[in-house]
């Protein structure tokens, strides 16, 4: 056949197709409104201020909703939490609002099936049950995870009325830490941390950029601490600060720190107790020397002796563990960095008991273990749970499942059907946050309002709303009996301070939970006017409650028992074949309740860049004795259970351990969080902390056993180490020091030097159009940048970024227009330095894409940008292989977005389809959007600088991306662009990239010892 | 110029091919009929050239929006409340109206102008820069039926973007 025929025919069969598809297709329909909307213009987004629910820091959120969706969270900047940053959990909420696996509506177990049901018989059947089982004191328990603010005011009312014990459980309830503040300070409160007002933050296992407390308020705060200052301007430079982390795995944080030393598990307070030793402290700090504390923790003298010295001399902060230090110690671990910070001086400056903020939950382990006991009794007669999931999260030895059964009549609030809601009989699934009404107290004095963005996407009621309902439905509580409950002060010795003090209206009587929430914001919006500036701000930011509800239905058991500051136990045999097993939750998955969301599941793990699984890390020389590599499948052994993960070869964890992370394993919740994984808190024993009755994570010894099977590891990101390749470049603190001093020495050339000359800002200006008024650029800080991956979700969320699975992430066909590329360089001294690069699209003036498309479906645009044109693309992915930075993704598939999370999808963005090439776009929408704004009036207008930012840039809590106009000269991004740490990755190549790096500062240690010298 | 021209005569054929499941959407510009019949036969002669209403009374997000908006049903019963119709034509189809209004349904208009989902057009611009409602409706006051005179292909956009040194930029429109 001649090429001429082939193409003919091939164009007869194509308009055929099209043809095809007009008949069935068809004309669109146009559905108008029925009544206008007030708040809704078609095409124009509606924005509204709310708070993000998921974990207990309680951030501000600006939620975008489209024609009555939403479709994007962003940080509220007034917020005074998170300052308009946001997590990665919290950019993909709102695929939490349109899982698809949600419960659609009320169900009730019949037998073994569960059938649909109505609101109204739901609600009586809860009413009558509880009704009838309230009279016998201690027979209903209604079990919540942490809860403040008004909804807290409600649960307590309710439940001192219906007779019912309300219990908070939340896994990560930081009891030590109010345990140990109880014993040093006498105040049992999680104290805020001033990070930023810090120059030595030392941080004993506590993860304070990744999960622990607030992370993205801590992440913001270490970003402005440890920055490099005066970068922009001429003057104010003064040393950065420094990071030292403390702990046995290489966390995310620790991974950010300028030093991580690795002590042996279970001893890492030692050193802090014998810092405070150094520094003159006394008691039980007086019987611990450096050098004992050297032999029990394998930490030279010398090294303490160092720390010491830099705590004593700075202004410094030491920060106590979460997770990685809740082990049998764990008490003592915290009275002994409070006794470091006693030591120096950081109590009442850096570490303010003053402003608690919310997160611990006193006795939160030791009430559900108490919980299980009563529940084996039988005694309880009727169980509530609303948002907690403690059949998954608890550990099976305590029985707490079996316990259950003992129970005739259990409820889920769960929107999820998960682990614990398959033990209900009754599921009435409350709404999302994001279609709720609420407020929250993330610390004391900020009150911030939780409102709905959306209507309910199903048939789903407020929980607060439900128990209303049931409340009436019982009858014979009536107003006298609501009174007599407010006359106790609810909230019994721990008095329910996050609810207003003076409250007319807001009793049980209200009818309905709208209504009790505004009565009870009724003191703080007295009038509509006030109500109105409260949504439109997001809350009040001072004159708040002035603390937080604090305890659980348990009474704490407060004893005085002696401290005992000896390392940690672990359960197990300590010979060779055994390892200490370290769990911890991870960025995205927490405590496994945000497993159903695709983008999560799918989101690299800053430190492995895992995803989809649960993986085991163990140190490579520990894989090497024995004979296993990544993706090997162990079985993992305590002497309390057995799980099989592959491995992955991690530098960051010591050769005596390995380490899972949490929250994947789950057997319900959906599609993409049931079997998926494994639960390595089936390892666990039931056991608690001595004094703070804490739940013990780290206490296990396991075995590996090979089991000779193999899964494809499925890791984001192929290598570790770059080879001398200069993608992420450092800068000794030495050096800088130096040239601030006026001894400016030029620096050895970089690796790979090219015979070009150097990349500059005024270069990437002659690669945009001389008439035009922009150079779209940025300026990206690898010193900055924690690799928490908030970024990566938000450029997903905004870009309409498919997940593509488990099985083509293991033939790396994963879609991320951002990553973060995670690199160990070797210390001069020993140990292991980690970069972080967020790697997207350079936009370069001498694009090795363009010229090799055959179809002109990318180019340069007058701007700078490197579009890519998907209508013209047909797929050939000639760009993506000669892309040197390996930023440009294809469709190899057209990707599914099950009903309802296609609702989520930017309509400001084109959906791409199977054989589209896409890449970053420096959120193109945005600029058009901005140029719009800005021409309306005068043409020639040009954007100002800061009018809007990309995705990236807008949720990082650091600062590190910064988007602007190269072309600008006072844009930030083009005066970072031009200072002393700029430089283009894979310079050597001189594709003249938009983007401009700036330099890891590392020998920050050094350099402080040396300017002490 | 001549080559990426080839490139992309070439290129679209297969394309077609290709990518059969989005022809639907993606080629509904091209599909749709010219002036299908609507639910409901609304007159812009009446409304426009008799009753004098300015484009952006119903259409009121035209120059705020990518969206021009077509009217909720509530602001045609702003005056359908009391005006009823001259003639019985205009009673049946007034009479519809209210029918759509007392069920509480939004009248299900069929589209006539749209562009393909690749493209993001949006109206704001295109006010602010004095383009004229009729440049690309047609003289709508004048159509009893609404049909589509321009055909809305991308050659017919880059022309006038280019008559009148308006982007012609790629990225204007697709991204």
């Amino acid at each position: 056949m001649e090429r001429r025929d082939f193409l003919r025919l091939l164009g007869v069969t194509g308009a055929g197709t099209l043809t095809a598809c007009d008949a069935k297709v068809g004309p669109q329909s146009l559905i108008p409104y029925l009544v206008p909307q007030e708040d809704i213009t078609p095409g124009v987004p509606t924005w509204y201020a709310s708070t993000c629910r998921e974990c207990p820091a309680g951030c501000g959120v600006h939620v975008k909703t489209r024609e009555g969706r939403v479709i994007k969270l962003e940080g509220n900047p007034e917020n005074p939490v998170n300052r308009g940053k946001l997590c990665a959990r919290g950019q993909s909420a709102h695929q939490n609002l349109y899982d698809p696996d949600r419960l659609k509506g009320p169900q009730r177990l019949d037998g073994r099936r569960y059938l649909d049901v109505g609101w109204e018989d739901a609600v009586r059947m809860l009413a009558e049950r509880i009704g009838a089982e309230r009279e016998e004191p201690g027979s209903v328990v209604f079990l919540t995870g942490l809860q403040t603010g008004t909804r807290a005011r409600l649960y307590r009312e309710w439940a001192d009325v219906v007779g019912a014990d309300w219990v908070m459980f939340e896994p990560f309830a930081h009891e030590a830490i109010l345990e140990a503040n109880r014993r040093v300070f006498g105040e049992a409160v999680l104290p805020s941390y001033d990070i930023e007002a810090a120059e030595l933050v030392i941080s004993f296992g506590a993860d304070f950029l990744e999960t622990w407390v607030s992370p993205v308020r801590y992440a913001r705060q270490w970003s402005r601490m440890h920055a490099v200052k005066g970068l922009e301007a001429e003057d104010g430079r003064r040393p950065p600060g420094i990071m030292i982390s403390v702990e046995p795995r290489l966390s995310m944080t620790a991974a950010n720190a300028d030093e991580w030393i690795a002590p042996r598990p279970g001893t890492e307070f030692l050193i802090a107790l014998a810092m405070a030793n150094v520094l003159g402290a006394g008691g039980e700090a007086a019987e611990w020397p450096p050098a004992r504390a050297a032999t029990a923790t394998g930490v030279p003298v010398e090294t303490i002796e160092r720390l010491a010295a830099l705590f004593g001399e700075r202004r410094s902060l030491a920060l106590p563990g979460g997770v990685a230090t809740a082990h049998s110690r764990a008490t003592e671990a915290n009275v002994a960095v409070n006794l470091l910070n006693q030591a120096g001086g950081a109590v009442g400056d850096t570490l303010r008991l003053t402003t608690p903020v919310t997160g611990a939950v006193e006795n939160s382990y030791r009430s559900v273990v108490d919980l299980t006991t009563r529940l084996k009794t039988g005694r309880v007669r009727a169980i509530l749970f609303s948002e907690t999931n403690p059949v998954f999260t608890l550990p099976p030895g305590l029985g707490f499942a079996e316990a259950l059964r003992q129970v005739p009549f259990r409820v889920s609030f769960s929107p999820v059907f998960d682990e614990t809601a398959a033990h209900c009989h009754l599921l009435l699934p409350d709404h999302t946050p994001l279609e709720s009404w609420g407020d929250w107290v993330p610390e004391a004095g900020v009150l911030s309002i939780v409102q709905p963005a959306m209507r309910p996407v199903f048939n789903t009621r407020s929980t607060p709303d439900v128990l209303l309902q049931a409340f009436r439905g019982m009858g014979a509580a009536r107003a006298g009996e609501v009174r007599t409950a407010e006359g106790e002060a609810p909230g019994g010795e721990a008095p329910d301070v996050a609810a207003p003090a003076v409250a007319p209206a807001a009793t049980l009587d209200a009818a309905s939970w709208p209504e009790y929430l505004r009565a009870a914001w009724a003191d703080r919006a007295p009038d509509e006017h006030a109500w109105a500036e409260v949504l439109r701000s997001g809350g009040v930011w001072q004159g708040g409650p002035a603390g937080m509800v604090a305890a659980g239905a348990a009474p704490g058991v407060a004893t005085e028992a002696p401290l005992d500051f000896a390392p940690a136990e672990f359960d197990g045999p300590a010979d060779a074949e055994s390892y200490v097993l370290h769990v911890y939750p991870q960025i995205a998955m927490y405590d496994g309740r945000t497993a159903n969301r695709a983008w999560l599941q799918e989101l690299p793990d800053p430190s492995t860049t895992a995803c989809w699984q649960t993986w085991v890390e163990i140190h490579p020389e520990t894989a090497r004795a024995l004979g296993i590599a990544d993706g090997d499948v162990v079985a993992v052994e305590s002497s309390h259970g057995r799980v099989e993960a592959p491995v992955i070869a991690y530098p960051g964890v010591r050769p005596d351990s390995v380490a899972m992370p949490l929250g994947r394993g789950h057997t319900r919740m959906g599609r993409y969080a049931g079997g998926r994984g494994v639960n390595p808190v089936e390892l666990l024993p039931p056991t608690s902390e001595r004094h703070s009755g804490a739940f013990v994570y780290q206490s296990v010894r396991v075995r590996l056993t090979p089991t000779g099977a193999w899964l494809p590891p499925l890791k984001h990101q192929g290598e570790d180490r770059q080879h001398d390749r200069g993608i992420a470049q450092a800068v000794s603190a030495l050096a800088l020091a130096e040239a601030a001093n006026g001894h400016a020495e030029h620096e050895a050339a970089a690796p790979g030097a090219a015979p070009h000359e150097p990349m500059t800002v005024e270069r990437a200006i002659r690669d945009a159009d001389a008439d035009s008024p922009y150079r779209w650029g940025m300026a990206i800080s690898v010193d900055a940048c924690t690799g928490c991956q908030a970024c990566v979700a938000a450029c997903a969320a905004e870009n309409n970024l498919p997940f593509v699975g488990p099985e083509r992430v293991a033939k790396s066909r994963q879609m991320t227009w951002l990553r973060i590329e995670r690199f160990f360089e070797e210390k001069a001294g020993g140990g292991i330095e980690t970069r972080h690069v967020p790697m997207l699209c350079q936009h370069c003036g001498a694009a090795p894409c363009e010229p090799v498309c055959p179809v002109y479906a990318t180019y340069h645009n007058p701007e700078g940008l490197n579009v890519q044109v998907y209508n013209r693309c047909v797929g050939t992915r000639y760009c993506s292989n000669n892309c040197p930075y390996k930023v440009r993704y294809f469709n190899w598939f057209t990707y599914e977005w099950p009903e309802p999370l296609n609702w989520g999808l930017n309509p400001d963005v084109t959906v791409r389809e199977k054989g589209v090439m896409e890449k970053c776009t420096y959120c193109i929408q945005r600029i058009n959007a901005a140029k719009i704004a800005v021409t309306g009036d005068d043409p020639d207008a040009v954007i100002p600088d800061g009018a809007f930012q990309t995705a990236c840039q807008q949720t990082c809590p650091t600062d590190a991306i910064v988007f602007g106009n190269l072309k600008d000269p006072g844009s930030r991004a083009a005066r970072l662009a031009r200072g002393p740490l700029a430089y283009s990755a894979l310079d050597v190549l001189n594709t003249r990239p938009a983007n401009f790096y700036l330099k890891q500062v590392n020998q920050r240690v050094e350099a402080a010892a040396e300017a002490t010298r | 110029m001549r080559i990426v021209a080839f490139g992309f005569r070439v290129a679209v054929l297969p394309a077609l091919i290709l990518v059969p499941s989005a022809c639907g959407d993606v080629r509904s510009a091209v599909t749709t009929s010219d002036a299908p019949e609507q639910p409901v036969e609304f007159m812009h002669t009446v409304h426009v050239q008799q009753d004098r209403i300015p484009c952006a009374y119903c259409h009121s997000s035209a120059n705020m929006s990518e969206e021009a908006g077509i009217p909720a049903l509530g602001t045609c019963m702003g005056c359908h409340r009391f005006i009823q119709g001259t003639s019985p034509d205009f009673q049946q189809e007034i009479q519809k109206v209210m029918e759509f209004w007392a069920d509480s349904t939004p009248i299900p208009w069929v589209r006539v102008h749209s562009v393909p989902e690749f493209v993001q057009f949006t109206h704001e611009p295109h006010i602010d820069a004095g383009v004229t409602c009729a440049a690309c409706h047609g003289d709508v006051a004048s159509m009893e039926r609404v049909e589509r005179v321009a055909p809305l292909t991308m050659g017919w956009c880059v022309e006038c973007h280019r008559d009148r040194g308006a982007p012609d930029d790629c990225a204007a429109c697709h991204f």
